[in-house]
């Protein structure tokens, strides 16, 4: 087994173990290339089968392509999907302009936490991986949210032996992390090896390409030719910037996206 | 091509994440962009630049310096993919230590030149060595704050290796290494001519990855049945051997048999291989409906996994409070999940200092204790040194993990735990026997065994026990009775009636059967026996073979009027009275039994239907 298909495998048993031991389950999808790896993953686990909801965030200000390719999916697949939006937040007119931290808190990880309520869900499955940036680098593969979506960065509970925390107290949940231990090169391999359809945006056109997806006002395109999966995992491998420069949120201070994380972002 | 996984260890501000950032600067493993963020918190803090905040990426840790939690960063080096996990030092984090080291391939345990072996280098070795961690080398970190003295790091070296002796752990290598200076990290140091070993690169580079104990027996631990369409599909991880297409399997503990029918794949087109091997999570069929369900183990029939409601464990403890020795537990061990007592606690061991305390003790934090653990239901299990990952359990209390379990051998263990206050004991047992059990059978023409006879007050034990040693005397087999009753009067007469003194007249029993048994004899034991724990136990220490159950029941009305010694009366009146099965817990067997009702069958022909088993196996 090589090092891609034992990531998948081992993604895979993650997938089985939330599904197995926790109730209210939904998985995350932000239609970017991670989530569109879990999905994929999700239905190597279930056979065919998403047996749980999708969340997808709206901050209605998402790129309009992300949309279409959300809806045409959601058709083409039947899969279930729960909408977030946080409409009161919008009503008062809130965008990206009264700081980006701000923006990120009330339109992404406010709206979660309000499905998450809503549904009363126990269990949210949700694409991060570890080399994306530091405080997500810290991460547990099951990792507890107290019942204002806070987490304990401080004092995690261990995780060894593939035993993950699957019981905690009623009102809190925990975030699922199947492709924690990935990097952006194993995600763009194994989409390759699998051939999964991926959204135009990722290709170059112009000489430029998305690398990471988002808020149409806080993320940017990089400088790229690469136009076919195989190229961008050539571009990859030689690149010296990260994964997340095109994203500003990130950028806005030191420990932006620890702080925006602590409070429940995901 | 794997992934190597290492972790660096060893105590708090030792000089670990300085190290990381230098190994990943120096591979080129960066985006400019990450090294441009931390030159700027840097300049916020007023500090030089600071490699281990490549890692410590949260604030907390940058304005305190120190790692709080694991983190794990992938780099390439000629042509080999690596994972670095960097494992805090401080002794409150151990939990989290251990949640990167525990799927290390490797580990790098840092000492600092200037300060030399510290409380955690010592705790963090012991911890390796627990986790199952092999390849493991040292690194004197810090070599340019004592002028790249040779006889420093030599001190070290003796100091650290005489340590590891004590524990059992050998160090493939010492590095001296200065990261900040760049020294024996990726190319070898001019500055230290007198260092003839690899640098932390070249040792990576010639690293050859051993996988964890497996005996290549089958093991798939059940995580779920799907029932999604008309499929009934099993799934499950291979954690040992190959699940094949067309294969008998067995399903423990239900020992139930079917064939492999099909492995499930989605896409269908894709992958049509007829066989799933180690860490596959695979999902197939059978070619019979079984029952099969969550935490049952599926093995080969001609190896199959132990089974008992003991469990006996060397346990890693790091529960802020202490394992108490008759505390109560959650236990996960691959799937399975089971509710367990503290039967007993052997003995505890301080992973530094490697102080030992016997006695009825609990294990504090960061200790290391010998433990036997027991359920009412029995476990499915393998011993650690034969299967790694069906030979190692987590312990819940409430929410939490408060420490991790190594399965070892069940019987060795029982014994010594009950003999270890004898110390004659020891120098006894390997004295050879002038005869042997052989010579005995040979005379006395059938081997030694203990027939067990448990039911409720009533049920026809002592009836049945006269039978059956009247009919093997009646047949030249040399058999004899141990009753409840005859022991009560002697070996047991400080023994009352409480669980506590029900267990121990168990046991008592179980050894005298034991005695009898290794004498040439047939023991049949005539006793309530409520608990199926202790007659697991009477069966692991006679052994499987020797030893048959007996199971003897009625209804309780019948149970009422035999009321052999007035105790289903007494207790009608006295509510302090306790009657197994009646006012106290009388547990039904599990597992390998054989059953009669006394109320249907007669005397002559349940003595005969167990006399005819017996005698199959003893001639």
């Amino acid at each position: 087994m090589d090092s891609l298909a034992a990531l998948e495998q081992e993604s895979i048993y993650i997938l089985r173990e939330a599904f197995s031991r926790i109730e209210r389950l939904a998985m995350l999808w932000s239609m970017g290339k991670d989530s569109t790896v879990l999905l994929w993953l999700a239905r190597k686990a279930f056979l065919g089968h998403v047996p749980y909801p999708l969340i997808h965030i709206d901050t209605s200000y998402k790129i309009p392509e992300m949309i279409q390719y959300r809806d045409r999916l959601v058709r083409e697949l039947g899969l279930e999907l729960v909408i977030g939006q946080n409409t009161k937040a919008l009503a008062e007119g809130m965008n990206h302009t009264r700081g980006r931290l701000v923006c990120c808190t009330a339109l992404k990880t406010e709206a979660l936490r309000q499905v998450i309520d809503q549904h009363k869900f126990r269990a949210i499955i949700v694409g991060i991986r570890r080399d994306e940036e530091g405080s997500r680098a810290k991460e547990r593969i099951f990792s507890q949210r107290s019942r204002n979506s806070e987490w304990d960065v401080s004092d995690q509970p261990p995780e060894f032996w593939d035993q993950y925390r699957t019981d905690f107290p009623l009102g809190e949940h925990v975030r699922v992390h199947p492709i924690l231990r990935w990097t952006e090169l194993d995600v763009w391999r194994y989409i390759e090896r699998e051939k999964i359809p991926v959204m135009r945006l990722y290709f170059a056109e112009n000489g430029k390409r998305y690398r990471s997806l988002g808020c149409a006002p806080c993320t940017s395109p990089c400088d790229s030719n690469a136009e076919s999966v195989s190229q961008i995992i050539t571009e990859l491998s030689a690149t010296r910037l990260s994964e997340r420069s095109g994203r500003a949120q990130d950028q806005e201070h030191s420990h932006a996206m620890e702080k925006l994380r602590l409070r429940g972002y995901m | 091509m794997t992934r190597v996984a290492f972790v660096i260890v060893g105590h708090v501000d030792h000089g670990k994440s300085t190290l990381i950032g230098r190994l990943l600067a120096d591979t080129g493993s960066l985006p400019d962009d990450r090294l441009e963020r931390v030159r700027q918190i840097c300049s916020e803090l007023r500090k030089p630049f600071e490699y281990a905040f490549l890692l410590d990426a949260l604030e907390d840790e940058q304005l305190q310096g120190v790692t709080i939690d694991i983190t794990e960063v992938p780099f390439k080096w000629l042509e080999r993919e690596y994972l670095i996990i960097d494992a805090p030092g401080h002794k409150e984090f151990m939990k989290n230590m251990i949640s990167g080291a525990a799927h290390a391939d490797a580990a790098f345990l840092l000492i600092d030149a200037g300060h030399g072996v510290q409380e955690q280098s010592r705790r963090h070795a012991a911890a390796l060595r627990f986790f199952g961690i092999k390849e493991i080398a040292i690194i004197v970190s810090k070599m340019d704050q004592v002028d790249y003295s040779r006889e420093v790091f030599e001190a070290i070296r003796v100091e650290y290796q005489r340590f590891l002796e004590t524990i059992d752990v050998k160090a493939r290598e010492f590095i001296p290494v200065s990261a900040v200076a760049g020294e024996n990290v990726t190319a070898r140091s001019s500055r230290m001519g007198w260092y003839m070993g690899p640098s932390v690169l070249e040792f990576l580079e010639n690293l050859s990855i051993v996988s964890g104990a497996t005996s290549g027996w089958l093991r798939l631990p059940v995580q779920d049945v799907y029932k999604f369409d008309d499929r009934r599909i099993v799934v499950g991880r291979v954690e040992s051997g190959r699940l094949s297409v067309g294969t008998e399997i067995q399903v423990w503990p239900s020992k139930q048999r079917a064939c492999v029918r099909s492995i499930e794949r989605w896409p269908e087109t894709g992958d049509t291989t007829t066989w799933a091997g180690v860490k596959a999570a695979v999902g197939f069929t059978l070619d019979q409906q079984l029952f099969v369900q969550r935490g049952d183990i599926i093995a080969e029939p001609a190896h199959s996994p132990r089974v008992s409601n003991f469990l006996a464990a060397s346990v890693f403890w790091f529960g802020r409070a202490p394992l108490e020795p008759s505390g109560r537990y959650k236990l996960k061990l691959a799937t399975l999940e089971r509710e367990v007592e503290v039967f007993s606690v052997r003995r505890v061991m301080d992973s530094s200092s490697m102080e030992v305390r016997t006695g009825e003790v609990g294990i504090c934090q960061n200790e290391v204790g010998d433990v036997v653990f027991r359920s009412s239901r029995p476990f499915v299990f393998d011993v650690a040194n034969e299967i790694a990952a069906t030979g190692r359990f987590v312990l819940l209390d409430g929410f939490e993990i408060v420490g991790g379990g190594i399965v070892q051998e069940a019987e060795d263990l029982y014994r010594r735990d009950y003999r270890e206050g004898l110390p004659k004991s020891r120098s006894i047992s390997p004295v050879q026997e002038a005869v042997t059990p052989a010579d005995r059978a040979a005379a006395y023409g059938h081997k030694g065994h203990v027939i067990w006879l448990t039911g409720m007050p009533g049920s026809g034990k002592s009836t049945i026990a006269r039978a059956l040693e009247r009919g093997l005397f009646d047949r030249d087999v040399k058999a004899f009775i141990v009753d409840g009753e005859k022991l009560r009067f002697g070996l047991s007469a400080d023994l009352g009636f409480t669980e506590l003194d029900r267990r121990e007249q168990g046991r008592r029993a179980a050894e005298v059967a034991l005695l009898f048994a290794q004498a040439g004899l047939v023991a049949i034991v005539a006793l309530v026996s409520p608990f199926n724990a202790d007659r697991e136990y009477a069966r692991i220490l006679v052994g499987e073979e020797h030893f048959t159950l007996i199971h003897l029941y009625a209804p309780l009305a019948v149970l009422r009027e035999r009321d052999p010694h007035g105790l289903y009366a007494r207790a009608a009146s006295d509510p302090a009275i306790r009657v197994p099965g009646l006012t106290a817990l009388y547990e039904l067997p599990e597992g390998m039994c054989l059953g009669f009702d006394t109320s249907v069958e007669s005397i002559e022909h349940v003595s005969h239907a167990i006399l005819d088993r017996v005698l199959a196996i003893i001639r």
